[in-house]
């Protein structure tokens, strides 16, 4: 089995104000970020973060060779039932999510990205006022 | 536009109470900006501190470091301002800090001019402009109504460059400003003097959070310099360095979007930034584009009570009970309950959270694995402090003595407190994720100037 973290460099989550959480997945070269692209797939992001597909926004950033992901938080910040006031361990469902199919899929298939053009967005919709 | 124009504005650290490289300040101040701009807080540490109007830090802590700020901007001869004053920016909040101010006055024996600009709202407002439409919800959606508007003990609408550029016009030395945007504080004064507007509220996103966008995030202190075509970023720290990656990636950082980021009167767009090195430490950035929109908004935060909550921690290090913890954990809970909901009625929430396998991440953790003990933390929430209370004691003897068996030896856990029940008052939640409709940007917030003397 081989999991996220150790295909990537760093991965690591925040909250965006109360109602958001954010994760950004660190590669250190533009083959780990290929491969990060097919290995953090969407449904199977959604499903590790136990959220709905609708819900998650995915961000594929060449430049920064960076994967974001945001979503509302499943428990609003602070109240009775969250567990994590800054979302900081969110990180570590997608750092321990097994990506060995994925991977393979991914060294299999040609993949091209993009040199120095701006941040290409894959699927916005999120649109925070004002955070 | 002035193609001249060029703007400083010092950012000593990411927000007042955080601490700073003191020489990296101090190298700023030579450097001389034209305005030094600090943040006082965020919703970051959730709801408490909007809820109760409080700071998240130390007292002390904020007078030390406040201290030194006012006495950097003494010998700079230029504005200070602290947006978001006291952790949450409401109205108290801002008031604590102008008590502290005046108290290092006296000490300092140095007169200032202070501006303070209040962003709190009185609930009729926000109703009246609810029931006029000027109220609309932000995604995700959260349902509100007259009764959770009455219930707020705080609602805060977010300032933005407008609102500090009226205290700035005051020609005050210090502002203090309650809630503002993050960025407002810094992008106020280039915007003002007609600086690239795109640029201009790029450059504060970058520099909200002080040398969080370099190499050394500790050393605190960036000088952002904005002018007609975009800005450079500095960092003051001796060891930190500002390049493309640490600069590009800062949009990154606590934002849900990283391309756009939403602002009273529009919103910034960042997909056409091109980040170029200047030299080994300073970046300069162009192509930010600034969209403003047609209707005015603000955005609102408010806070309510969310009930009262007492908790109770218990170890277990019998290998047995470990092995066999969410059993026991369940059994506890289900006696609990039940007892207390013949007791108490049914108006309470008990839920039990095992440290060392899942509390983390509940039951969305695949992974958990168990060591050679575990915490049980009990977690009552009730309408009531009594209630709780009552419910925290009714857990106490399940949690010291329940057998995994009827047929075994009662056995005691570790309580490491007397007692055992931890009473955590009331608790608060964010229930409004909603902006404002303003026909001009100072209608909802007031502006007063106050000459504090030594």
């Amino acid at each position: 089995m081989t999991k996220l973290a150790e295909i990537t460099q760093k991965i690591r989550s925040k909250n965006a104000g109360p109602f958001w959480i954010t994760i950004d997945i660190f590669c250190s070269d533009d083959a780990e970020f290929k491969r990060a692209l097919i290995a953090a797939d969407s449904e199977h992001v959604a499903h590790a973060l136990g959220i709905s597909m609708a819900d998650l926004k995915r961000y594929d950033m060449p430049d920064l060779r960076v994967v974001k992901f945001s979503f509302p938080r499943p428990i609003i910040q602070g109240t009775r039932f969250d567990r994590d006031m800054h979302g900081a361990s969110f990180a570590n469902l997608l750092a321990e999510l097994d990506v060995t199919a994925k991977a393979k899929r991914a060294s299999a298939s040609v993949f091209f990205v993009k040199q120095r053009t701006p941040f290409q967005k894959s699927c916005v919709t999120c649109d925070l006022a004002n955070h | 536009m002035d193609k001249s124009v060029t703007i400083k504005i010092l950012i000593p650290s990411g927000a007042l109470g955080l601490g700073y490289d003191r020489d990296a300040l101090m190298r700023g101040i030579e450097h001389k900006p034209d305005l030094i701009a600090i943040d006082g807080g965020s919703t970051d540490s959730g709801p408490h501190y909007l809820g109760t109007g409080t700071s998240k830090y130390s007292r002390s802590s904020i007078k030390s470091e406040w201290r030194q700020l006012m006495q950097a901007r003494a010998i700079a001869n230029v504005p200070l301002v602290i947006g978001t004053a006291g952790t949450c920016g409401a109205d108290d909040a801002v008031d604590w800090l102008l008590d502290i101010t005046k108290e290092i006055v006296k000490e300092t024996d140095q007169d200032v001019t202070v501006a303070i600009l209040k962003s709190g709202q009185p609930a009729d407002r926000v109703i009246s402009a609810f029931d006029d439409g000027r109220i609309t919800p932000l995604q995700p959606l959260i349902d509100i109504d007259h009764a959770v508007l009455q219930n707020c003990t705080n609602i805060v609408a977010l300032a933005g460059a407008e609102q500090i550029q009226a205290a700035l016009n005051t020609g005050a030395e210090i502002i203090i400003a309650g809630r503002a945007t993050d960025t407002a504080t810094i992008a106020a004064l280039p915007l003002l003097r007609g600086c690239h507007a795109g640029g201009a509220w790029h450059g504060a996103k970058i520099g909200e959070c002080g040398a969080l966008a370099t190499t050394n995030p500790s050393s605190g202190t960036i000088m952002i310099t904005f002018d007609a075509d975009g800005f450079t970023v500095e960092p003051m720290g001796q060891n930190a360095r500002a390049t493309p990656y640490t600069v590009s990636a800062h949009m990154l950082y606590e934002n849900s979007n990283p391309l756009k980021l939403y602002e009273p009167g529009g919103h910034l767009d960042v997909t056409g930034a091109s980040y170029t090195a200047l030299d080994e430490r300073r970046v300069r950035v162009t192509g930010s584009k600034w969209f403003p929109s047609d209707i005015y908004t603000v955005k609102l935060e408010g806070a309510r009570c969310g009930g009262y909550q007492c908790v109770s921690l218990a170890l277990i290090r019998e290998a047995r009970y470990v092995q066999n913890i969410q059993n026991w954990t369940y059994a506890v809970e289900e006696k609990c309950r039940k007892k207390a909901e013949e007791q108490v009625g049914e108006d309470f929430t008990l839920e039990l959270r095992i440290i060392g396998l899942n509390a983390t991440l509940g039951a969305q953790d695949l992974n958990s694995q168990i060591g050679s003990e575990v915490g049980v933390l009990g977690i009552i929430t009730a309408p009531s402090e009594l209630v709780a209370k009552e419910v925290a004691k009714m857990l106490n003897p399940y949690l010291l003595h329940m057998p995994l068996t009827d047929d075994e030896e009662m056995p005691t856990f570790a309580f490491p407190f007397s007692p055992n029940e931890m009473n955590r008052g009331e608790i608060y939640e964010f229930c409004l994720n909603h902006v404002m409709e303003l026909d001009d940007p100072m209608q909802a917030f007031s502006l007063t100037i106050e000459q504090v003397r030594a």
